[in-house]
């Protein structure tokens, strides 16, 4: 079986409880958002499911291997992670940036051939970054670094993208484009997202599922159109969340 | 940047340049100085022919110290561009985390006990891998490693050695001292062949060069690079000791000479980008060929007194370092 499933799955960081004894399955074709309050664990459980850190309690298997058991590099060919924020004290361009998302796909003394920096290139295209291959990576905004972490992912072109607040930094319009781009391309090759977002109407927009991280311990996984109740939503954050309809669509607004 | 690293034909174009420097600085040592040699001459002292003063000159005396330059600017400038990567940080150099200084305080102790010429580069030798075991132990004690934690053990450790090093000049006897202070600048005019240290400068950056594309990880990031299948915590142990060892040995070679280590990597990065696998080697021919060059003028600039290369280096180095920084932020 492909994706990623979690069993009996208990993390704690901190004296805080992220998740107790949490089930869950990221099959093929799903896409999952992550909701909680800001300190809730979202990071923290996404960097346990990537293997980063080890689990308290259970067990999370990959295309149906654990995950321990899982090389290193079978494990990046499979599994992707979108950190949440990327530094570069280093001056490096833009395209070697890109092209060590080609790591994995390398054997050790292989450089990248003229396939890999023809695909790195239509990818940087796709995130708007085409003729910017040559900038230091410290020339560009906020912005374009976000959506070259994006590229640097999909040029590691895993089954399983795991996506620490993808929309932060981007536009409005990039919001959309470039979580259109990461949900097509993912979902296209067969493979599966979980996302932690802050943005309710990103998530109803984009997530079949969401995975609901109370702060306290609790959590709810469950299909977006049963999650999204203003109920959940209120215990969520503590604050009150209206839902009006628009366009036929749900919107979300603070009460 | 003036190269792409993914065109063969440039990276045998660096390659074939990178050889012109070293050839040109070795040349250079090996002809200028208090007996000069034309080409001609120069040529039937390497071949043997010719015996005589200029063959004794250049085979015995400015052959091996040229080479120990070579030596020491590879090592140092491998360490310098495995320590920033290990520290994440473009400021580090080979000393930053006081292996020098430990070297320099049994080196300078060796001076002291009036230690003949095989002590004083084994004490040397003996108190930088100390250094590099405090280090390690302190810094990595309980849980794991941070960079932050490993770059302030460092720095706190040198500033102690710093701190002894200051005693020992303070309290060191008169005769004793122009030697102590020469060490300390770097200086090469005791150098003979540099047999052991050759052989770690090849070996580090045999070792180096496997783990290059897994060094252009890092330098991205230690999440970034766990995620793409780089075993972090191996790799930055070995890092450490790669580039402490490295350091040791230049240290044992030349004293502390300053600046190579940190100048040209970083000023390599600039100019031939990121990527380790022609970063690293680059950094040995240029770390070399420079210090080659450095030393040849320390002998010849002010002769028949010898400066400590060291100085050179560093009297070179700055302003070239500050053009070119320079020049890259305006294009940027």
């Amino acid at each position: 079986m492909s994706g990623l499933s979690v069993h009996g799955l208990t993390v704690t960081v901190g004296g805080l409880t992220v998740c107790r004894e949490l089930e869950l399955s990221l099959q093929p074709g799903q896409c999952w958002g992550l909701l909680g309050p800001n300190g809730a664990g979202k990071t923290t459980l996404l960097h346990t499911l990537a293997g980063l850190r080890p689990p308290q309690a259970g067990e999370i298997r990959l295309a149906g291997t654990p995950l321990k058991a899982l090389s290193r590099r079978r494990r990046a060919q499979l599994l992707g992670l979108l950190p949440q924020d990327s530094k570069d004290p280093l001056p490096a361009t833009v395209l070697e940036t890109a092209l060590i998302g080609r790591h994995p796909h390398l054997h050790a003394w292989q450089w990248e051939s003229a396939a890999d920096l023809e695909t790195v290139r239509a990818i940087l295209a796709a995130v708007e970054l085409a003729g910017l291959e040559q900038r230091p990576v410290d020339t560009l905004s906020g912005g374009e670094r976000r959506r070259l972490a994006i590229a640097t992912l999909l040029a590691q072109a895993p089954q399983v993208y795991l996506l620490d607040e993808p929309a932060n930094h981007l536009d409005l319009r990039h919001q959309i484009s470039l979580l259109e781009l990461l949900r097509d391309r993912a979902l296209a090759a067969g493979g599966a997202l979980m996302m932690s977002l802050h943005d309710l109407n990103l998530a109803a927009r984009f997530c079949d599922h969401l995975l609901l991280l109370f702060g306290d311990g609790d959590s709810l996984a469950a299909p977006a159109a049963e999650a999204l109740t203003p109920a959940n939503l209120q215990r969520l954050y503590r604050h009150p969340v209206l839902v009006i309809e628009a366009d036929g669509r749900q919107v979300f607004i603070p009460g | 940047m003036l190269l792409d690293p993914h065109r063969s034909s440039h990276r045998w174009l660096l390659c074939a340049a990178l050889a012109g420097l070293i050839l040109a600085s070795l040349f250079a040592a090996l002809t200028l100085g208090s007996v000069a040699l034309d080409a001609q001459a120069f040529w039937q002292a390497l071949s043997g022919q010719g015996g005589g003063l200029e063959a004794t000159v250049v085979l015995e005396l400015r052959l091996p110290r040229a080479l120990s330059a070579f030596v020491t600017g590879g090592l140092l400038a491998l360490a310098g561009a495995l320590m920033q990567v290990l520290l994440r940080n473009p400021l580090a150099d080979p000393y930053v985390l006081g292996v020098s200084g430990g070297a320099a305080v049994a080196a300078l102790l060796a001076i002291m006990a009036g230690a003949g010429s095989v002590w004083l580069p084994a004490g040397a030798f003996a108190g930088a891998l100390l250094s590099m075991l405090l280090v390690f132990g302190l810094a990595h004690g309980r849980g794991g490693w941070t960079t932050s934690r490993l770059l302030l053990t460092g720095v706190v450790l040198a500033s102690g050695w710093s701190a002894v090093i200051s005693f020992l000049l303070a309290i060191g006897p008169e005769q004793t001292l122009r030697s102590m202070l020469f060490w300390l600048m770097g200086d090469l005019s005791e150098a003979r062949w540099p047999g052991a240290a050759a052989v770690a400068l090849i070996f580090g950056l045999l070792v180096a060069m496997v783990l290059a594309r897994s060094l252009n990880l890092l330098a991205r990031g230690e999440i970034e690079a766990g995620m793409l299948g780089v075993a972090v915590g191996k790799l930055r142990v070995a890092l450490f000791f790669l580039a402490s060892l490295l350091t040791a040995t230049a240290v044992t070679l030349a004293g502390s000479v300053g600046f190579v280590g940190l100048v040209v990597p970083h000023l390599l990065r600039l100019l031939i980008g990121g990527d380790h696998r022609l970063l690293l080697p680059a950094s040995v021919a240029v770390g070399g060929s420079f210090l080659v060059l450095a030393d040849t003028l320390a002998r010849t600039v002010a002769a028949p007194q010898q400066l400590p290369v060291g100085v050179l280096s560093a009297f070179i180095g700055v302003p070239l370092f500050l053009y070119l920084l320079r020049r890259s932020g305006v294009r940027a």
